[in-house]
């Protein structure tokens, strides 16, 4: 009886041990997928496509700071005393940066990690397609391209050294962890970038929007400013051409239509889209908007602009600026919605006027400059002398794309002095450090 | 078998049958009383029994006895009681006659027989051979708090206890033996009643950053006993989860006979134990208007006309007052003390009921428990209602079977203390000269923060508007159960099976209205914890030849937790009376789900030779589902030995009456690193109201446990019969495979992989003592124990892991090799330049700008080392560092002159604690320490002239900064919102030792004369107090503080963390 029992028991406890307990160990993610079957379909290409815009979405890409970044450092924005800044943004306001400022630091981390997703659709596209070329596979491709495009061109930007001629690492395969890609030359990076642009503009669907994906449009409008900052002014203004001549795209009469709730205007080539539940725009409220306690108000340097060019009937000033409290802030970035405008296309007339302006072409770089001086309210420019025509050129440039990322850059284009400390162009000041945790781990990295 | 189960079933028909043969003869009886030989009190619940049969009976509150009907003729009497040595005599029986014999029994101070729980099973006191401290339950429900972990602190050698924080349900830092690990978690493995419980925190961090803590639902009145395994020996036979300890908590377990009741009852005031000095409204503008001045003057002196317009002066300062947060008329007559505002005194109140008794067959216990906190801190409370019972069966004489059950409600609130709402805003952000109301009435000042377009924590300054804009309630069920069957086969063989359920669930609600935000937010989260675990245990044990005493015990287990999360939130809410996520307009949903499976099977032997020769060796293979299947399985063997030299003939030490010798070597594990880090994941995105996917972890399949070797020698001894007995151990603890985040190359597109490269080394010394130093009717015992820990990473691949996350840290902690984990990166504080002056630093050059003496230090930021010398400038005033070549110099390079500084966990640590009575008077003072360690003010650099001028209130020791040429302090100049003081500096490193008078009771045990006229078994007053003065050169509020718990790199941090509780509490303990 006694036996039976122990013998009962000791099957019921097997039956445990056999049924249970194998499983226990055999748990599985419910909320992700394996990185093997990740990329396995059109739809797995799709999906990390969309993964990818998001990441362009990240407060410290072209969610805000990739635009604020260079504001900070150029002296466009003081401090509101709204709000207390943090210790990277002080250092950039100082001019002090240390290379673990996360601004910088996220920059790099954030782009090469959306990078890194696009480097693995372009991988993965040959072999979920083959040898079969279709629309869908080129869009595919085509806004990888431009995605890691526009990443690098502003990485280039702010971390290339034009003394030393070093840019960034250029890694367009997904690479393996164990790899340590030394900065490439800043003409390395431009020579890509532009090879990439020119293959996506001719593969990517030539429509006015893809469904608020990247375009061809999109494309060549970025391969126009990749020219610009490449002072091939004469490539540039073709692009510009080319955009502005397309039909597709027509100025807005009120410039601040360009900033509205999830509204992609009708002078907008590419956008970063918001939706209610997932914003593009918030880091920029938080930099600017008088609701959020902004961090930052324009400049007395930028309103000088206003001033003396035109004064303060221009629209760009009358919408885009309020006084509250004895200070004058910005409302660009009043809507909790606001798709980015991450091209619009009075910057292609303005780019195309300084190129004409450039190659000698003024009758054609006044009538571009006054279609965006017309818009926003004020008289034709009508002299020629070159050199007063490029400063209007910049003073317009600086007053239509002000904290949309274009004036940092632009100064040191022009190799002008930037900042309150009147810093030479190409000062190291000015200049984001490598991430320390980055040299940390790849000494082939030069600090800047 | 057919015999052996006859005699079972006809044993008790026999018995009967010879009882009331035998109540038929003549029988006799025998009664006595049982006394404390040195006290001379009377013992009641002594238990006395004669050999070799059932019979016994206990002594009543007289201390007395009485054995009736038994046989005549000689019978051998034991009396045991806990905690005195068992005492025997003869005595003869006659028939017809009651005889007596009294007990006078003394202390066993060694308590050697005492069975002590280890895992999976027990065994006597004098047979360990590991290293395991033990908590005597008295010593946890003696003390009024409302968690079972305070109430280790400075009791166990070996373990460090800290509490992070005073607020009610604090979590709470445990390091036994100290930190393991960098990556995995270092906290202990928690397991009650043979049940590897839920532990941690599971409130939600979005805004709320202090964490709660799930222990603090068990009851501490329903606990037996606590013991802390330490040595691999004790720990490894729990293998991957063994490397940090394991705390093994036992039940209390219901005693056979009448049943008890015990109640208690506490209440008790708090207040915080120390407040931070910060300056108020006077002294406010006062610092401000100087610093003001000084940038003022600063500007005219480099000739920097930007700063000469903003610092204007003239027009009575008119710029200073538009630059500050309130208008000159407001802030010249405001004085608002902040921190007074969220701070409370604060009230506990505790109330338990227990029940015990049944018969020999059937012992059960019912523990009931109600506890409030209304916290030091305003909106901070915790409530506990828990109710448990436990049943033990004797269904027959080869199987008992039992369960027991335990669930807890508790409910916690809570605003926001770090930024937003709460104690952290108010001693930062909220400026003394913003008044809390404005002119109708509402609160001041409170457009609202919103940054980023979600609800940004470090936004608001006024407090009073969060208090009353926020609500957040945890509402939290937890149950502990489970039920078991033993099988004895025969004398010696025994099987147990276990099967143990542990269930979290928790619903949190928050809302914050339109006073302080944009759109009012509401939010509702749910967390589901499943767990449930299945043990069997095969126990063989048995005793040859007298001497060789050996047991055996193999075993398995598995376990199962799953984790569901799931919340939404919603905006835009039609009515302000409407709160429930679900009534907003705009609305979202989030949730997780995970979870993890361990199997294990293991196995031990222990081996006594004639009570001197001891030896342990066990071993214990786990799998778990954290790792690939490859690499899921580890092995984990330990032994040890032990000797007990003075039951040796040899051994003729006369003071020296107890020693043994004891030395135990093992490998432990540690896989507490997530659950999928082995396996590369891609998880879900969303844009443009797509949905899509991104690469969240790459993946190691190389992936294996964390492992610990660790060695200890000790030994236990004891002096005067056990007047005086303790410990001495010393241990070294090797880890190595340690899972690391390896970072590599961000180019690849991610940042790190989870690596096991790391090599740690932990050692220390562990020395305890108990001395029984006046036994007599004042009594006075005495209690020290004292700990070292020394912890060095010997190699973590030339790495530098900073804080918790990859891309902010704070606090500067830093794991680097050669030095302690969680040291600081810091560059060395050298003081404030006396006057103007050049500092020479050699072989170097400044290649900015051709005369750089023209500029201040603040100027000055590519600093590059070479060949020549050269000669900074710096101001009076201006703050002074050490570069990396030990020179004083004005400018502040972090990347070429950080060092590596302190160390955040102790060198040397424990407590003392006296115990004086006579005769029912019971006073017990305890004192812990804490040396060496030290404490990072992240927030100092703030808080002392780093944010004057950006709207933060700073600390009054400001007031000793420089003020004109020649002053010698270390408070540098006051600047408008310089950044001359916001640098990572030693200058805000503190010493964080304290010693402390962490518990002072008086209590009172009414004595029988007076309880059994109330009936009573026992009445005890008390009036204690905890955390009553605190010896520390610590600046901020209290040097016990931990920031972030769950992270071993950042500790002995400080941000605004909120301070410990000095607590008053009255109670009361009853026995019927």
């Amino acid at each position: 009886m006694k036996r039976i029992k122990s013998i009962l028991t000791t099957i019921v406890v097997l039956g445990i041990l056999l049924t249970a307990c194998q499983k226990v160990l055999d748990v599985y993610p419910a909320l992700q997928i394996y990185d093997e079957a990740a990329l396995n379909t059109v739809q797995g290409l799709q999906t990390a496509l969309i993964g990818a815009y998001d990441k362009l979405q990240s407060g410290y890409l072209y969610g805000g700071r990739i635009w604020v970044g260079g504001d900070m450092l150029a002296d466009n924005v003081v401090k509101s005393g709204d709000y207390a800044l943090v210790y990277e943004e002080i250092q950039m306001i100082n001019k002090q940066l240390s290379p673990d400022n996360l601004i910088t630091a996220v920059l790099w981390s954030d782009g090469y990690n959306a990078i890194y997703i696009v480097n693995r659709i372009l991988q993965a596209i040959p072999l979920v397609y083959g040898d079969s070329i279709s629309v869908e596979r080129n869009t595919i491709e085509g806004e990888c391209l431009f995605i890691r495009s526009m990443l690098y061109f502003d990485m280039v930007r702010y971390f290339g050294n034009p003394t030393s001629g070093f840019g960034v690492p250029l890694v367009i395969v997904p690479q393996d962890i164990t790899e340590q890609p030394p900065r490439a030359t800043i003409e390395d990076v431009y020579t890509q970038i532009i090879g990439d642009l020119e293959r996506a503009k001719t593969i990517l669907p030539l429509v006015k929007n893809n469904n608020n994906h990247a375009t061809s449009y999109a494309a060549e409008a970025l391969l126009s400013r990749v020219y610009f900052y490449h002072k091939d002014y004469n490539k540039a203004a073709i692009a510009a051409t080319d955009i502005i001549e397309s039909g597709q795209f027509t100025l807005v009469d009120s410039v601040k239509d360009n900033y509205l709730d999830q509204t992609v205007s009708s002078e907008t080539i590419f956008a970063l889209i918001s939706t209610t539940l997932d914003p593009s725009c918030g880091t920029l409220n938080g930099y600017y908007r008088i609701a959020s306690k902004p961090r930052f108000i324009p400049a007395n340097s930028l309103i000088k602009i206003f001033l003396f060019t035109g004064g303060l009937a221009d629209q760009r000033y009358t919408k885009l600026f309020i006084e509250s409290g004895g200070k004058l802030y910005t409302t660009k970035f009043d809507n909790r919605y606001m798709d980015v405008p991450l091209i619009r296309l009075a910057e292609l007339y303005l780019t195309r006027s300084e190129c004409r302006a450039n190659m000698g072409d003024t009758v054609g770089a006044l009538a571009d400059v006054n279609v965006i001086r017309a818009r926003s309210g004020l008289p034709d420019l009508t002299y020629t002398l070159q050199s007063k025509l490029l400063q209007d050129i910049y003073y317009e440039r600086t007053k239509e794309l002000f904290f949309e990322g274009d004036s940092f850059f632009n100064m040191k284009r022009l190799e002008k002095n930037i900042s309150n400390e009147n810093l030479l162009w190409n000062d190291p000041k000015l200049l984001y450090k490598i991430p320390q945790r980055e040299l940390d781990v790849n000494p082939k990295l030069e600090q800047n | 078998m057919i015999v052996k189960l006859l005699r079972k079933m006809f044993m008790p028909v026999c018995l009967f049958l010879l009882g009331t043969v035998a109540a038929m003869g003549q029988t006799g009886s025998i009664q006595g009383v049982v006394t404390d030989k040195m006290t001379k009190e009377t013992l009641p619940g002594a238990n006395i029994y004669v050999e070799g049969t059932t019979l016994g009976v206990s002594t009543d509150l007289d201390g007395r006895y009485k054995l009736e009907n038994l046989k005549p003729g000689p019978v051998t009497l034991t009396v045991s009681f806990i905690g005195y040595k068992k005492s025997s005599a003869e005595v003869t029986v006659v028939a017809g006659q009651t005889v007596t014999h009294d007990f006078a029994i003394v202390t066993d101070q060694m308590m050697l027989d005492e069975l002590v729980v280890v895992g999976y099973g027990t065994q006597r006191k004098m047979d360990i051979t590991s290293s395991i401290s033990s908590v005597k339950v008295q010593e946890i429900t003696d003390i009024s708090v409302p968690t079972f972990e305070t109430a280790l602190q400075g009791r166990a050698p070996g373990v460090q206890i800290t509490q992070d924080n005073g607020m009610a349900s604090a979590s709470v830092t445990v390091r036994v033996r100290g930190t393991s690990s960098i990556y995995s978690s270092s906290q202990p493995l928690y397991v009650i009643d043979g049940v590897p419980v839920i532990t941690g925190s599971y409130t939600s961090t979005s805004g709320y950053p202090d964490k709660s803590n799930v222990l603090s639902l068990i009851n501490p009145n329903d606990i037996e006993s606590i013991v802390i395994l330490k040595d691999a020996s004790a720990a490894a036979i729990y293998g991957s989860r063994s490397t940090n300890g394991v705390v093994l908590i036992t039940t209390k377990q219901g005693q056979a006979g009448k049943t008890k009741f015990n109640a208690g009852y506490y209440y008790g005031l708090q207040t915080v134990t120390h407040k931070l000095d910060v300056l108020n409204g006077p002294d406010y503008l006062k610092y401000t208007k100087e610093a003001w001045t000084n940038s003022y003057i600063r500007a005219v002196k480099s000739g920097n006309t930007a700063q000469i317009t903003q610092f204007d002066t003239s027009n009575n300062y008119a710029n200073y007052w538009s630059a500050l947060a309130v208008p000159e008329e407001i802030a010249e007559k405001t004085n608002t003390n902040w921190i007074d505002q969220t701070i409370r005194t604060g009230k506990v109140q505790s109330a338990y009921l227990n029940a015990t008794g049944g018969t020999e067959k059937t012992r059960f216990f019912i523990g009931g428990g109600y506890d409030k906190t209304n916290g030091i801190l305003v909106n901070n409370d915790f409530e506990r209602i828990s109710a448990k019972v436990k049943v033990d069966n004797n269904a027959f004489d080869w199987l008992s079977v039992g369960m027991n059950i335990g669930i807890t409600y508790g409910t916690y609130v809570q605003v926001p203390t770090g930024w937003a709402g709460g104690l952290g805003t108010a001693q930062s952000r909220s400026l003394p000269i913003v008044p809390i109301y404005d002119t109708l009435g509402g609160p001041y000042d409170t457009l609202p923060y919103n940054s980023e377009g979600f609800y940004d924590p470090r936004g608001g300054t006024n407090v009073v508007a969060y208090l009353y804009s926020q609500e957040y309630k945890a509402y939290q069920t937890y149950l502990l159960g489970g039920v078991y069957a033993e099988i004895k086969f025969t004398k010696n063989l025994s099987f147990r099976s276990e099967f143990g359920l542990n269930d979290f669930f928790q619903r949190e609600t928050m809302y914050e209205s339109t006073l302080t935000r944009e759109d009012a937010h509401g939010e509702d989260r749910r967390v589901e914890v499943d767990k449930y675990d299945i043990t069997n245990l095969l126990n063989y044990k048995r005793i040859f030849n007298e001497v060789h005493d050996l047991g055996i015990m193999v075993g398995m287990s598995s376990e199962s937790d799953d984790q569901y999360t799931v919340g939404a939130w919603g905006e835009k809410f039609p009515s302000p009376t409407l709160k429930n996520p679900n009534s907003g307009t705009l609305r979202d949903g989030y949730g997780d789900q995970t979870g993890y499976g361990f199997l294990s099977y293991f196995g031990r032997v222990n081996y006594t030779y004639k009570e001197k020769y001891q030896l342990t060796v066990s071993m214990r293979r786990d799998g778990s589902s954290r790792f690939g299947a490859d690499k899921r399985y580890g092995i984990f063997p330990a032994g040890s030995v032990g000797w007990i030299i003075s039951q040796e003939k040899f051994w003729k030490v006369p003071v020296l009456t107890y020693l043994k010798l004891r030395a135990s070597y093992g490998l432990t594990g540690n896989a507490e690193i997530g659950n999928f880090s082995y396996i590369g994941l891609w998880g879900t995105r969303q844009y443009n109201g797509e949905g899509g996917i991104g690469p969240d972890n790459i993946g190691n399949p190389y992936l294996h446990w964390e492992e610990s070797s660790q060695f200890d020698v000790g030994i236990d001894y004891g002096l005067l019969e056990g007047r005086i007995s303790g410990g001495l151990d010393y241990y070294y603890k090797y880890s190595y495979d340690m899972l690391l985040r390896k970072n590599i190359p961000q180019t690849s597109g991610f940042s790190s992989v989870m690596w096991n490269l790391g090599k740690m080394q932990n050692q220390g010394f562990e020395f305890f003592i108990t001395s029984n130093n006046m036994v007599r009717e004042f009594k006075w015992i005495t209690d020290i124990n004292i700990s070292t820990n020394a912890n060095k990473i010997i190699d973590i691949n030339d790495q530098r892991i900073s804080g918790p996350d990859a891309n902010g840290t704070y606090g500067n902690n830093i794991a680097v090799a050669g030095h302690p984990i969680g040291a600081w990166e810091l560059v060395e504080y050298y003081g404030v330049a006396p006057d103007d002056g050049y500092y020479t630093i050699t072989n170097a050059y400044y290649t900015g700008n051709e005369d750089p003496s023209k500029f201040n230090t603040a100027d000055i930021t590519t600093f590059q080392y070479g060949p020549e010398q050269f000669q900074v400038f710096a101001q009076g005033g201006d703050p002074l560092f050490v570069n990396q070549y030990g020179e004083v110099t004005p400018v502040w390079d972090f990347d070429k002159d950080r060092n590596i500084f302190g160390n955040p966990y102790p060198t040397i640590y424990g407590g003392i604690n006296n115990t004086f009575s006579y005769k029912g008077f019971v006073l017990s003072i305890m004192f812990t320490f804490s040396l060496g360690n030290d404490i990072y003010r992240d927030d100092g650099k703030f808080f002392e002239g780093g944010n004057l001028g950006s709207n933060w209130n700073q600390m009054s020791i400001i007031s000793e900064r420089w003020q004109k040429p020649g002053d010698v302090t270390d408070q540098p100049i006051l600047l408008w919102n310089s950044p001359l003081s916001t640098y990572n500096t030693t200058r805000y490193l503190d010493d964080g030792s304290y010693l402390r008078l962490k518990t002072l009771t008086i209590g009172y045990n009414f004595p029988a004369s007076i309880t059994s006229k109330l009936k009573l078994d026992k009445l005890r007053l008390y009036i204690m107090g905890t955390n009553i003065f605190t010896f520390t050169n610590y600046l901020g509020w209290d040097p016990e503080v931990n920031r972030d718990n769950s992270a071993n790199v950042t500790q002995g941090v400080t941000y605004l963390s909120p301070p410990q509780a000095k607590t008053i509490t009255f109670g009361i303990d009853l026995g019927f």
